[in-house]
């Protein structure tokens, strides 16, 4: 009786319903099993609980072999919506159907890269000219400011035209041109001529007499003849 | 002993040892871009998966959409899949999870609903039987089913009417078997209890099991199923 007492005890009868639901639906071990037929043969509850397991049980297996079927409240609405659109066969594929909407979602994908590329083109132009318009204003800036000997150092011309070239002897001590990163056409005003003439009349103070000189190539400072 | 045998989980066309081979060429095929090597997994797991949505949705045009939409996530993901697993759990993860993302928006807002004008929508207290419909037993079972929390209802559909195995329902719903089977368990004795209240049969439910109606449920499956 002492083994009865103890088979009884809460926790076994709460550790049984749980592995009843189990072997309801063959999910036990046999091990397992074997131990839950002693106590259920020794517990009135847990028996009632595996009828009733058994029942409900023995309804889905009824479900599960039959065709599914809509709950009835979903009749009204299901109907409603179906009443708009013809039903395709029952057992056509819905490959096609998955076929086109894959071509259809890469297509778009593709379509909205395309649609990008004009745009970072576009962009990306933009911010070439910005970087090259920068460049241009920084050296011609340096052109006019340099403080010391900095106007000394050869100034690569845009386009190249070769060498720094060297200046001719008579310019006594001053040995190279200054050529500017562009040459400018003085055959109209332009914006940069008083900033010529005023670094004109710093190298004066600086060397002498200085004057501009119209090149091909650009414009130079040379020692006044 | 049980009631039921253990019955044949999967048929033979969707996951024999062959089938899973065929699958993994296939799918390797697929992901370097044979669009009729996907055709040809969609032809195989189409019929199955239509099913299982159907056991979730209940309506045969929307689990064909619900497959549909899983069949492309799938493809558009195959970068994704792991070649060491089976193709047809790993589908079927996409499919149920898109199936009960579907179902909690519709809830969400089936609770506007209820202020609306459309009474035909709500569900019926699956404690009154419809007198105005000869309701068969499988839509007394899916109505009952409905009353069970979701996390209990999906393990309770693909075990008991869809026949996955426990392991093959824990790579579905990304769980640990042992989880899955303490769910198991709990949802049976859920609809248990629901069940027979409906039949007239208060007798024999379980008493823990009459707050089913709770959809949050209890989170403590995961520490008991931690315990076995």
């Amino acid at each position: 009786m002492a083994t009865l007492t103890a088979d009884l005890t809460p926790m076994n009868c709460r550790q049984a319903k749980s592995e009843l639901a189990l072997w309801v639906g063959g999910d036990l071990t046999e091990s397992s099993a074997l131990e839950l037929e002693r106590h259920v043969a020794v517990c009135p509850s847990c028996r009632t609980l595996r009828e009733g397991l058994s029942a409900s049980h023995t309804a889905l297996q009824a479900a599960a072999a039959a065709p599914v079927l809509r709950p009835a409240h979903e009749e009204s609405t299901t109907a409603r919506r179906e009443a708009n659109r013809p039903r395709p066969a029952s057992d056509s594929s819905i490959w096609p159907a998955v076929s086109a909407r894959i071509t259809r979602s890469e297509q778009s994908r593709s379509q909205r890269f395309n649609g990008w590329v004009p745009a970072m083109a576009v962009s990306a132009a933009c911010v070439a000219i910005l970087f090259v318009a920068a460049q241009n204003a920084t050296q011609s800036t340096r052109g006019f400011r340099s403080p010391d000997d900095s106007w000394q150092q050869p100034i690569p011309l845009t386009p190249a035209v070769g060498p720094p070239r060297i200046s001719s002897p008579n310019t006594n001590g001053i040995d190279r041109d200054i050529t500017f990163p562009q040459a400018v056409p003085f055959d109209r005003p332009d914006p940069r001529q008083r900033e010529f003439q005023n670094r004109l009349r710093e190298l004066d103070r600086e060397f002498g007499p200085m004057e501009l000189r119209f090149r091909d190539s650009g414009v130079t400072f040379e020692r006044r003849r | 002993m049980a009631s039921t045998s253990q019955q044949p989980l999967t048929t033979a066309e969707d996951y024999s040892g062959d089938a899973s081979v065929h699958d993994a060429r296939l799918v390797d095929a697929a992901r370097r871009g044979d669009k009729d090597a996907f055709g040809s997994l969609v032809r195989r797991y189409e019929r199955r998966l239509i099913r299982v949505l159907l056991r979730f949705v209940s309506d045969y045009e929307l689990s064909r959409d619900l497959a549909q939409e899983t069949f492309l996530r799938a493809y558009e993901r195959l970068d994704q899949f792991d070649p060491s697993r089976r193709f047809g759990p790993w589908l079927f993860q996409i499919g149920v999870n898109l199936t009960l993302d579907y179902l909690r928006r519709r809830k969400r807002r089936g609770r506007w609903s209820l202020f609306s004008d459309s009474p035909a929508e709500r569900p019926p207290d699956p404690e009154v039987v419809d007198p105005r419909q000869q309701i068969d037993l499988s839509q007394e079972v899916q109505v009952v089913l409905d009353r069970v929390p979701e996390k209990y209802r999906s393990v309770l559909i693909l075990r008991d009417l869809e026949g996955f195995t426990t392991s093959e329902i824990a790579a579905i719903l990304n769980r640990k078997e042992a989880t899955i089977r303490w769910r198991l368990a709990e949802a049976r004795t859920r609809f248990q209890a629901l069940w027979n209240k409906r039949q007239g049969n208060g007798s024999a439910a379980s008493p823990d099991a009459e707050n089913g109606n709770s959809d949050g449920g209890s989170d403590s499956d995961e520490l008991q199923a931690g315990e076995e």
